[in-house]
């Protein structure tokens, strides 16, 4: 079930990163954000296309507390394509954070955030044509999901560690059949 | 599925012409990313009421 080797090239084949809301954040607070370069640089070299899910949008532009503010970080963010989450997206999220309880049990609700669901479906339903980039790992589990590279930033000091995550296939199967499979205790 | 599902991303990004590596321009992306800085610090601090580093904790 578990991967035996780590074919960073593979991971990359299909062309499209998906960036999660604490990328964005961390490249928007970086004291230097060009120290992010190496991420550009990684997906530039493999001609991966970066992409956002609308969600991530929503952590990233809301709450500004003015207009002025709101239109700059909308048009900042806008660069980017934006996909749109529909019933299907939300039908996987719903899933897999039962499953994840159902895998953990000491995970509690409040840990198990839509947004990162939502995110998490994405790999699923792209059937691995998707990568995900994150400064949080551990939001996305490794009994469903494999971390194909790991990058630190040295930013100003502090250390960013991202995550390239991908999908995989027997992981997902074998959760999924187990949780068909289970009873209330 | 996931070729359909992937082809709809393709034919997105084509059609709304966005991001896209051929005329990407790492320095000005990095010059735009450092102009909207004091929004989303300030922006994150009045959200959670202290700072936050780039993961999102507090410091």
């Amino acid at each position: 079930m578990e991967k035996t080797s780590v074919d960073v090239a593979e991971a990359f084949k299909h062309g499209f990163a998906l960036l999660d809301t604490n990328i964005l954040s961390a490249l928007a607070q970086a004291k230097h954000s060009s120290n992010f370069g190496k991420i550009l640089d990684l997906l530039y070299k493999q001609q991966c296309e970066i992409i956002l899910l609308n969600s991530t949008k929503f952590e990233f532009v809301g709450y500004c507390n003015n207009n002025a503010d709101y239109t700059k970080l909308n048009n900042w963010v806008n660069q980017f394509t934006i996909l749109p989450i529909n019933g299907e997206d939300i039908k996987i999220a719903s899933f897999l954070s039962s499953a994840y309880k159902f895998r953990s049990h000491e995970i509690s609700p409040k840990q198990i955030s839509f947004c990162d669901c939502l995110n998490a479906a994405q790999l699923i339903k792209y059937g691995g044509r998707l990568l995900l980039v994150t400064s949080d790992i551990h939001d996305y589990p490794l009994f469903v999901f494999d971390i194909e590279r790991t990058i630190v930033i040295d930013d100003n000091g502090k250390a960013v560690f991202v995550g390239i995550i991908t999908y995989n296939e027997g992981k997902w199967l074998d959760l999924r059949q187990k949780f068909k499979e289970s009873q209330r205790n | 599925m996931a070729e359909k599902n992937t082809k709809k991303i393709e034919e997105k990004t084509r059609k709304e012409g966005k991001f896209s590596w051929d005329n990407f321009d790492k320095e000005k992306f990095f010059k735009e990313t450092d102009a909207i800085k004091d929004i989303f610090i300030n922006k994150e601090k009045e959200k959670y009421g202290k700072d936050v580093c780039g993961c999102g904790g507090s410091v």
